[in-house]
């Protein structure tokens, strides 16, 4: 199961690198060839389709580190009991959003597939629009394999926010670190 | 009542724990189930897609792109020195280094979290060396941190223009004049503090050294002066301006510095990717949540019923600002902007509040936000690092709030104070 996990984790991380490079080089290109006096017609259209296919794959991604804002002081404080079933409620909810989101978002599918893009005609709507039911499922399938993590977290009464701070001092840290190695500072 | 049973689902949802993006998308979810029915949903599904194009949002991914690359690869480090041998002969000159150092740095990579992380590992343990308390060097790095909300290139500013449909060039022209003043003022009381605390002066003003510290870091300062000027010119958009400061910081950090290596690369790469999908989940979830109250005529109907008891802008702005700042408490930056705005921008046309004005008043209300507790993860930040309390360390940042407080006031009732550069581009 670990295993799967660690794929799924890994490739949605693939893809959202892959993204992020696509679109700098496409604003990048498209700023060059406009100075060249060239501008390229699929531009708008197709930096918007990189822009929320890269936000829903980094959301999944976020979600598989647990990094979505939140506000977990209330539910920290509460007993354990309370706590554990707080916990079930708010994996209930992205559970539940997600569900319509995939439910939803595969039903309107096959009314977008009439449709094409604008600047590039061989492209399906229903193709761009896919990026919806495909996160979701991820949004899901993240949710459920971290919430033992959630879980554990929550019964030791650690705060997300708290944890994530410190996790961001951890890495400067080591970067400061690795920096006096190296002698540059 | 819709406005009402609305907030207080999203409040509870929020407090309970559930995602803030997520308990926006069940309001909108529930919201159109219990109203218009299950047909609806369909709609919900297409704006979530939609919600997440907005054209000028492609400036987010990047900059907070570019500002990880900057965090990572010793270009704050370089700035920092040279700041310091630029004004660290002053009394207090630490303290000031610190506020001008957090200034650039903050809100670039969207997380305040991050940037407050590694400029404050550098700035906070040296300040505890050089016998400032632990409580002054965490109000000093956090206040003057929330303060950089407004000084271009702001995340939190991009996110109100994509949402306010407002030019986000004309927004970072506006935050310039406050951003400089705010940030002189924290020095000020800096100073002030400095002298009633006897706290050091660093090394002498040496000339020498300054053009040494200039030398190594003359290429991590030509980055704002490219990228800024680049958009301030003209010459580039925003989103062209945030691409170029991506490949300004691979340049300078990988070729010129030799700091980028791949893993941190890497590592930037990833903490730019989180970043951006926190932020433009909330933004989609938004969008269907502003389908489901447009359609409810929520921000009309708001509109409406203030307008009916004042339709003074300034007594209007003066009840703006008090929402924001308790919102502010309880709200990341980001997701007050997110949530609020589209709910009160009909108020402020109606009124006739220019909408530049307002964006400087919301993301100021906000940095105030980032200062008070519960919800203050810039302050958290500080404190974690200087290992001091949280509220030991709110009594001591009661000066810099309080001038954090005065520049939202001026901005508030005197617009040119934000508005005057922003007459020059028209």
């Amino acid at each position: 199961m670990s295993l799967l996990i660690r794929t799924v984790a890994r490739s949605v991380e693939a893809m959202c690198l892959l993204l992020l490079v696509v679109l700098t080089s496409t604003v990048v290109y498209s700023a060059t060839m406009r100075y060249l006096g060239a501008s390229p017609s699929w531009y708008d259209e197709v930096a918007q389709i990189l822009l929320a296919w890269l936000s829903y794959f980094a959301a999944v991604h976020a979600m598989f580190h647990r990094q979505h804002m939140g506000f977990g002081g209330l539910v920290m404080a509460m007993p354990k009991p309370l706590r554990l079933f707080f916990v079930l409620f708010a994996e209930a909810a992205i559970i539940g959003f997600f569900g319509v989101a995939v439910w939803y978002g595969w039903a309107i599918l096959p009314i977008a597939a009439f449709d094409s893009m604008v600047s590039l005609r061989w492209v399906s709507l229903g193709v761009v629009q896919s990026v919806i039911p495909i996160t979701g499922a991820l949004m899901i399938f993240a949710s459920i394999a971290t919430f033992p993590k959630i879980l554990r977290e929550a019964m030791a009464g650690i705060d997300r926010d708290h944890a994530e701070i410190a996790e961001a001092i951890a890495a400067a840290e080591a970067d400061i670190r690795a920096d006096d190695r190296k002698g540059a500072v | 009542m819709v406005l009402f049973l609305t907030a207080a689902s999203l409040i509870g949802l929020i407090l309970l724990n559930v995602p803030i993006a997520v308990s926006v998308g069940v309001v909108a979810v529930v919201g159109f189930l219990l109203t218009t029915g299950p047909m609806q949903l369909y709609d919900v599904a297409i704006t979530l897609y939609t919600g997440a194009t907005s054209f000028p949002l492609i400036a987010i991914p990047l900059f907070i792109l570019a500002g990880s690359l900057m965090n990572t690869s010793g270009i704050s480090v370089r700035l920092i020195n040279f700041v310091s041998t630029l004004i660290g002969f002053v009394r207090g000159g630490l303290g000031m280094v610190n506020i001008g150092v957090s200034m650039v740095f903050a809100e670039i990579s969207g997380s305040a979290v991050a940037d407050v992380a590694a400029t404050g590992t550098v700035m906070i343990p040296e300040m505890k060396k050089r016998g400032y308390s632990r409580t002054m060097a965490a109000a000093i790095t956090s206040s003057s941190a929330s303060l950089a909300i407004i000084i271009p290139p702001s995340i939190p500013m991009i996110l109100y223009g994509a949402i306010a449909e407002t030019s986000v060039l004309k927004l970072f022209v506006a935050g310039i004049i406050p951003g400089v003043l705010g940030g002189f003022l924290l020095m000020v009381v800096t100073y002030f503090l400095a002298v009633r605390y006897d706290l050091p002066r660093e090394e002498a003003f040496n000339l020498c050294r300054l053009a040494k510290a200039f030398r190594e870091a003359a290429w991590a300062l030509t980055m704002p002066v490219i990228i800024l000027g680049g958009i301030f010119s003209g010459i580039v958009t925003a989103t062209e301006g945030a691409a170029l400061a991506v490949v300004a910081a691979l340049f300078v950090g990988g070729v010129i510095y030799r700091d980028l290596s791949i893993t941190r690369l890497h590592r930037a790469m990833l903490d730019g990717i989180s970043q951006t999908g926190v932020v433009m989940l909330l933004v989609a979830t938004s969008a269907a949540l502003g389908l489901f109250l447009t359609q409810a005529q929520v921000p009309q109907q708001l509109a409406a019923a203030i307008t009916e008891f004042t339709t003074n802008p300034w007594v209007v702005l003066a009840l703006l600002n008090i929402l924001l700042l308790v919102l502010g408490m309880f709200l990341h930056g980001a997701a007050a902007i997110i949530l609020v705005v589209p709910i009160v921008m009909p108020l402020v046309t109606a009124v006739g509040i220019d909408p530049v004005h307002f964006g400087i008043i919301v993301t100021l209300n906000l940095a105030i936000g980032q200062q008070t507790p519960p919800v203050a993860s810039v302050l958290i930040t500080a404190c974690s690092i200087a290992k001091a309390g949280i509220w030991e360390t709110t009594r001591t940042n009661l000066p810099f709030i309080g001038v954090l407080a005065f520049i939202l006031l001026l901005v508030t009732y005197v617009p040119q104070v934000s508005l005057g550069l922003v007459g020059l581009l028209d």
